[in-house]
């Protein structure tokens, strides 16, 4: 019955929905299918450039209805059939107010920075529910007009309940926007939700006019030149989606995105069928291509003074970078001649003071022995610092040597241990050397010296009882110099930046107030000057920790 | 500007939003019933059934259509 109906009209027949002859206007290819494709497009760019983005993904949920009203437009205008067109328009009606819908939430959150509360996204979706629930119903769109062969059909008073709330949301939307001018916010910050808030309204009022004009007037043809706005604002909201929120790459993926645009809005003038409206489509074009210029010019403008400012503060940074480096020299040339300066009188004190405690200038009253003692420690301590302060200007200034020879090692263990007996003795602790056999290695004597007396040193300081152990040996082919106590161990996160300069362990005061944590650096450096290694293993806080030592043989 | 990247859609999936989704696949069906199925549609071939038409079926609303 319906299809007998059909034949009197003689509609060109529409095999593929989009292309026939039965459109009412040439220009509606354009007018469609370009918003469709820039919409899809920058949407989907949007929503790539920042898939946890909610403003990011609101913008693509809302080009995807809008993608899908503007299809089922075209389908409307282009098909033979009667059911057709009574779907499409049906599903046109229930779409076009969730376009404003999804508008007033976009601009809710975009404003606000946040997601809204239920209470607001029920406020927005409530004035839909009469028209979801009349949608399958003849109160959206009653019939079928086959009165003059126009393919229209008769709405019911719903589709005019879709102008009032669609007018409503707009509202809504110029309250929302002119409240955010209100708000303690950057000026920038505003300047852009007003752009974005007018680019909205813009495209709505574009959007509807054909609409509303066409329902009233039932000349759909003027319609088709209200969706001309519809790439230029659906790019401008992009853009500023992208250029706002997230800064980051936010420059190469707005200039990229207004490429994709560009090239869309040139491309679409093929769906023009005929040459009366070139000059309304090229028109619209010149406006998109200025817009897309002017913010291409912005935006490298930008890129430009943004490189000028860092090429300027790299410059001011190497300058600074250099008299750092200078001043750095000038500290390590003041170390080192000042630690020399010292270093002759602090020998000096030491050695008088070992020969008066040793009787060289007649026996010692008892009452001196302690002062004495105090003094012949306190002197080795100061020189063994000084001593470290040197070796780090050498290194720091890069010319520290070694004067390598064959020696014995464990002989050299034994020493450092015999020096350093008393010191252990006077804390209550013992000091032991453990070296059974010779072990030749090819070292500098004096700092491989000053590398156990450091670690045999840090061992005295961080026990409490018990004792300190050093052993030499053989393994693997290298001559290993382990140092183990009894002490107050290393937690395991501590022992890695152990060897650091002027690093401490956590607490450390509590137990040696006199470190300087340069011992261990020091020690560190010298053993890696030739070419071995040296690491700390300790079973945790409290058990204890052994410092070790390996070199080449 | 860090917490808007906080942000992300699981907010819309379980809000009233899903719901009008629901709502719209099922309208969705609806209409494709009504039209291809029941084909429960009036088809207008003379001008005073539309005015009749709109008469009997939408009342007091008539007046505005």
């Amino acid at each position: 019955m319906i299809d007998e109906l059909v034949l009197a009209c003689e509609w060109f027949s529409n095999p593929y929905f989009l292309f026939s002859g039965n459109v009412f206007s040439n220009l509606i290819y354009y007018s469609h299918l370009t918003p469709i494709l820039v919409s899809l497009a920058l949407g989907a760019y949007v929503y790539f450039s920042n898939r946890k983005s909610l403003v990011n993904k609101a913008l693509f949920l809302i080009t995807l209805i809008l993608g899908m009203w503007l299809l089922l437009d075209l389908v409307l205008w282009a098909t033979d059939s009667i059911r057709l067109v009574m779907f499409t328009w049906t599903m046109v009606n229930l779409i076009e107010p969730m376009i404003y819908a999804g508008f007033l939430y976009f601009i809710y959150i975009f404003i606000l920075g946040r997601d809204v509360g239920w209470k607001t996204k029920t406020l927005i979706v409530l004035p839909l529910l009469p028209t979801i629930f009349a949608t399958g119903t003849g109160w959206n769109v009653l019939g079928f007009d086959l009165t003059n062969c126009d393919r229209e059909v008769i709405e019911g008073p719903i589709a005019f309940y879709n102008y009032a709330i669609e007018i409503g949301y707009s509202i809504w939307i110029f309250l929302l926007g002119a409240w955010a001018l209100f708000r303690k916010v950057p000026v920038v910050q505003k300047r852009q939700t007003t752009l974005v808030v007018i680019a909205t309204l813009i495209l709505l009022l574009g959007f509807a006019s054909g609409n509303i004009i066409g329902s009233f007037s039932e000349d759909w043809t003027i319609g088709q030149f209200g969706l001309f706005v519809l790439p230029l604002c659906v790019g401008t909201l992009s853009y500023f989606v992208i250029q706002f929120r997230f800064f980051a790459k936010s420059q190469l993926a707005g200039i990229q995105m207004l490429i994709i645009a560009l090239w869309i809005a040139v491309g679409s003038i093929l769906f023009i069928q005929s040459l009366e409206y070139a000059r309304w489509v090229v028109g619209a074009t010149l406006v998109f291509l200025t817009l897309i210029g002017y913010l291409l010019v912005k935006g490298i403008k930008k890129e430009i003074e943004q490189r000028r400012q860092i090429e300027k503060l790299a410059g001011e940074l190497g300058e600074a970078n250099d008299r750092l480096k200078e001043l750095d020299q000038m500290k390590s040339e003041f170390l080192s001649i000042a630690s020399h300066q010292l270093r002759a009188p602090i020998t000096a004190v030491r050695g008088y003071a070992a020969n008066i405690n040793e009787g060289a200038y007649g026996e010692v009253p008892a009452h001196l022995k302690e002062p004495l003692d105090i003094v012949q420690e306190s002197a080795r301590l100061m020189a063994n610092s000084i001593e470290d302060y040197l070796n780090i200007s050498r290194i720091e200034q890069g010319r520290m040597k070694y004067e390598k020879s064959q020696f014995d090692i464990a002989d050299l263990a034994k020493k450092v241990v015999t020096e350093l007996t008393p010191v252990a003795a006077k804390r209550g602790l013992t000091l032991v050397a453990n070296a059974p056999e010779d072990l030749l290695v090819n070292a500098d004597v004096g700092k491989m010296k000053q590398v156990i007396v450091n670690l045999v040193d840090n061992a005295i300081k961080y026990t409490r009882q018990g004792g300190v152990t050093v052993s030499v040996e053989t393994v693997a082919g290298k001559a290993r110099i382990t140092i183990s106590d009894t002490g107050v161990g290393i937690p395991a996160e501590e022992i890695e930046g152990l060897f650091e300069k002027f690093k401490r362990a956590r607490g450390a005061n509590k137990v040696n107030t006199t470190g300087t944590g340069l011992g261990l650096y020091v020690a560190k450096q010298l053993v890696e000057g030739h070419s071995g290694k040296v690491w700390a293993e300790s079973d945790g806080a409290g058990k204890g920790s052994r410092f070790i030592v390996e070199l080449p043989l | 500007m860090r917490y808007y990247q906080k942000m992300t859609a699981r907010s819309i999936s379980i809000s009233v939003f899903s719901i009008i989704a629901l709502l719209v696949i099922l309208i969705t069906a609806r209409v494709l019933f009504r039209v291809y199925v029941a084909e429960d549609f009036l088809i207008f071939t003379d001008e005073e059934q539309i005015g009749e038409a709109i008469d009997s079926e939408f009342g007091i609303f008539a007046n505005y259509l």
